[in-house]
């Protein structure tokens, strides 16, 4: 259900950084488009951390949240108030990560090489394993990859960001009970491909 | 259990990963379990899985990461501005506006906002990168909001707080024959307490059009400042190399400035305070000031930067634009430059353990890096007096020579000639120069021993005819005494008292005797 927008009196002797989000918007779509920085530095690290969860690549972090950011200055004068600032920044992040694997998808399909590179990682990390074993994150998160994406981003917003199911569902614009029935699925299909791995 | 589908029995296990079930179904479900040790099993790596997942590490926080998206932020939208303007054409004629925009822009393409931007960026780019490597990624300047009582305070006495919070202060110290050193020291080492410009111009008591002409000058050098001391997102520090000889030069332009009688002021000040400087050319004529504005900004030649990482020290030549700089200074918060800072003397600091590398050369200089726990050096060995030789009014002061304070067992040998002179050896290092400067004209003569050895040798003749009988009774007394020291300082304090200035006449040696000189 949309939330009624909020009416309120910008306290302007609060310091910026500890305002709320909705206060620094207000102020931002009143044209004092500095306190932007306070609601990045508020957020940068959530974002970054969600990118690197779902590309596990650092070297795509930084590219990746700078655009975000830039998507969300952009659209912060139309911002509605009908979420929290915090579930649409992740809405945003999780849309450009969507696309960006779809780029990746089709750069993929494209590139023999990048595929022999993937086959020789299969081989390399499908070596059975146990869980004393301290790769076993990485054979988790390969593991993982290998999910849809539909299935997948359930279980980095649960397992990686720690979000609660409302707010998973908020952030993929979807019902609850779709979060939880992707989630078991998802859960269903990583318990499959980690079954004859780890012992 | 056994009555539920497929998918129905995948959620209850979802929701028990997760801690959603109720209690009792929670119960229910793990007395089940404990009847299906396989599904247990299997529910057992869903559970490891989910556990790895939220143990998995952060990663580290980017306290450059608004500098980026600013950077990125405004490119975007001068971009997006110049565009706008482009392409405001009503939409029946877009396409022909389209093709008659980018035959201007061919045409034109130097004066389009877009194409401008590009090559101000580039030029930005080229300009402030880096051979070899070096100051990659964003650069700031250490210094940023510098109030004109900041540089006031560098202007005297070489020092510059870095961050008040932690008590850290940047100090240049230098000297004409022991080189020069940049260090990083806690503000409490400092000796000098700061002072302000307006108790400055009162305490010289200069006038509100001179006033306005020493501000000037303080603005002048506060960019020079800014742009002498940039640090990096890899943590390099790059330092101007004529940094160690910065405050000099502003020290002698605001000396320029007075007239003779505030500049004696102006030397009583700064003696007071005790500051490294001294204004030895408190007769000369007052400079004018475009001459001095006119000499400001020719006064450096050199682009070379002493770059310091962690593990390595280069020199560079980097050309600073000073309005990004500016800009970037604008931009920069106290609390990111504390962040920058703190990492930046951390990272320093601990260099010595992964570095073998500490020193490097520069012309005739050796530059070299030295670091403890909480404090770095940098060390200018060089053998040139000063920089900025074209820059005149850099002699109008000097540095000072402190009187020598510890005392030092230097046991040396002391030869009496004669009756009424003796001379002794002293190692030819800075404090015999000290000594020989403070001692009168004619009384006493220095000779190099031998400048070949390992420790050069100089020997000071000294020679007393008018208080012979003074002297022949120090003699007396320094020969009762025999090894016990003996204090140089009264010694040149007497022989100040001295008018005479007959030359000496050296006779054989007859006597020679131990003595230890307090210096």
């Amino acid at each position: 259900m949309p939330k009624p927008a909020v009416i309120n009196i910008v306290n302007a002797n609060i310091p910026h950084e500890q305002k709320s989000d909705d206060a620094l918007i207000m102020l931002f779509q009143s044209g004092e488009q500095a306190v932007f920085r306070y609601l990045v530095e508020r957020y940068q690290e959530k974002v970054r951390n969600i990118i690197y969860s779902i590309f596990n690549d650092t070297d795509l972090v930084d590219d990746i949240s700078q655009e975000i950011f830039i998507k969300v200055y952009q659209a912060l004068p139309k911002f509605r108030f009908e979420s929290s600032f915090y579930t649409w920044v992740y809405r945003i992040s999780v849309n450009k990560c969507r696309d960006e694997l779809r780029k990746k998808k089709v750069k993929r399909f494209f590139s023999f090489h990048s595929f022999e590179k993937t086959t020789n990682l299969k081989i390399e990390n499908f070596a059975v394993t146990t869980f004393d074993d301290e790769n076993i994150l990485g054979v988790i998160e390969d593991s993982l990859k290998k999910i849809p994406e539909k299935f997948r981003m359930p279980i980095i917003l649960k397992d990686i960001d720690g979000m609660s199911y409302d707010e998973i569902a908020e952030v993929l614009d979807c019902e609850v009970g779709t979060v939880k029935s992707r989630l078991s699925r998802g859960r269903t299909m990583l318990k499959e491909i980690l079954m004859p791995i780890l012992v | 259990m056994n009555h539920l589908s497929q998918n129905e029995f995948e959620q209850i296990v979802s929701l028990y990963i997760d801690g959603e079930l109720e209690s009792v179904e929670a119960i229910k479900f793990e007395e089940y379990l404990a009847t299906r040790p396989a599904v247990a099993r299997e529910i057992e790596i869903l559970r490891k899985a989910k556990q790895s997942l939220t143990s998995k590490e952060k990663l580290p926080k980017d306290d450059w990461f608004w500098l980026k998206l600013s950077n990125k932020l405004e490119a975007k939208e001068y971009g997006s501005r110049a565009s706008m303007t482009n392409a405001r054409p009503a939409f029946a004629l877009s396409s022909f506006a389209a093709i008659t925009l980018l035959v201007i822009g061919v045409i034109y393409f130097k004066d389009a906002p877009l194409f401008h931007q590009f090559f101000l960026e580039k030029k930005n780019q080229v300009e402030n990168v880096y051979r070899n490597n070096i100051m990659t990624g964003n650069i700031l300047p250490l210094f940023t909001n510098l109030n004109k009582d900041d540089v006031l305070n560098f202007a005297l006495f070489g020092s510059i707080s870095i961050d008040s919070s932690k008590n850290t202060s940047l100090q240049v110290k230098n000297s004409e024959n022991r080189g020069s050193q940049i260090q990083i020291v806690r503000n409490d080492e400092l000796s000098a307490a700061p002072v302000t410009v307006q108790d400055f111009a009162k305490e010289i008591g200069i006038t509100d059009v001179q006033r306005e002409l020493v501000d000037s000058i303080l603005g002048s050098y506060k960019d020079k400042l800014q742009a002498s001391v940039l640090v990096s997102e890899n943590d390099e520090v790059a330092i101007h190399a004529e940094l160690v000889d910065l405050n000099r030069a502003m020290v002698s332009t605001i000396a320029a400035c007075l007239e003779p009688p505030q500049r004696t002021r102006f030397q009583k000040y700064l003696d007071v305070r005790k500051a490294p400087y001294a204004v030895v050319a408190v007769n000369s004529p007052k400079v004018p000031s475009h001459v001095i504005f006119d000499k400001i900004p020719q006064m450096s030649q050199s682009n070379n930067y002493v770059v310091i990482s962690p593990g390595t020290i280069e020199i560079a030549e980097m050309t600073i634009n000073m309005d990004s700089i500016r800009e970037v200074a604008r931009r920069q918060e106290m609390k990111f430059r504390k962040i920058i800072t703190e990492r930046m003397v951390a990272e320093l600091t601990e260099r010595q353990r992964r570095s073998e590398e500490n020193q490097v050369t520069m012309g005739q200089n050796r530059i070299r890096v030295q670091s403890s726990s909480g404090a770095f050096q940098i060390n200018f060995e060089h053998s040139t007096p000063a920089a900025f030789p074209e820059f005149e009014m850099v002699d109008m002061v000097k540095p000072r020579m402190p009187l020598p304070t510890q005392q030092r067992e230097m046991y040396n040998q002391v030869t009496v000639i004669g009756d009424s002179a003796f001379s002794f050896e002293l190692p030819a290092n800075d404090q015999t120069v000290r000594v020989f400067k403070r001692l009168p004209k004619g009384e006493f003569r220095f000779e190099v021993v031998d400048s070949m050895m390992h420790e050069p040798k100089m020997k000071l003749l000294f020679k007393s005819s008018s208080r012979k009988h003074e002297f022949e009774s120090k003699i007396r007394e320094m020969k009762e005494r025999d090894s016990e020291l003996i204090d140089l300082d009264s010694l040149i304090r007497e022989s100040d008292k001295q008018i005479n200035q007959d030359p000496p006449k050296l006779k054989k040696p007859v006597k020679e005797i131990e003595l230890g000189i307090m210096m």
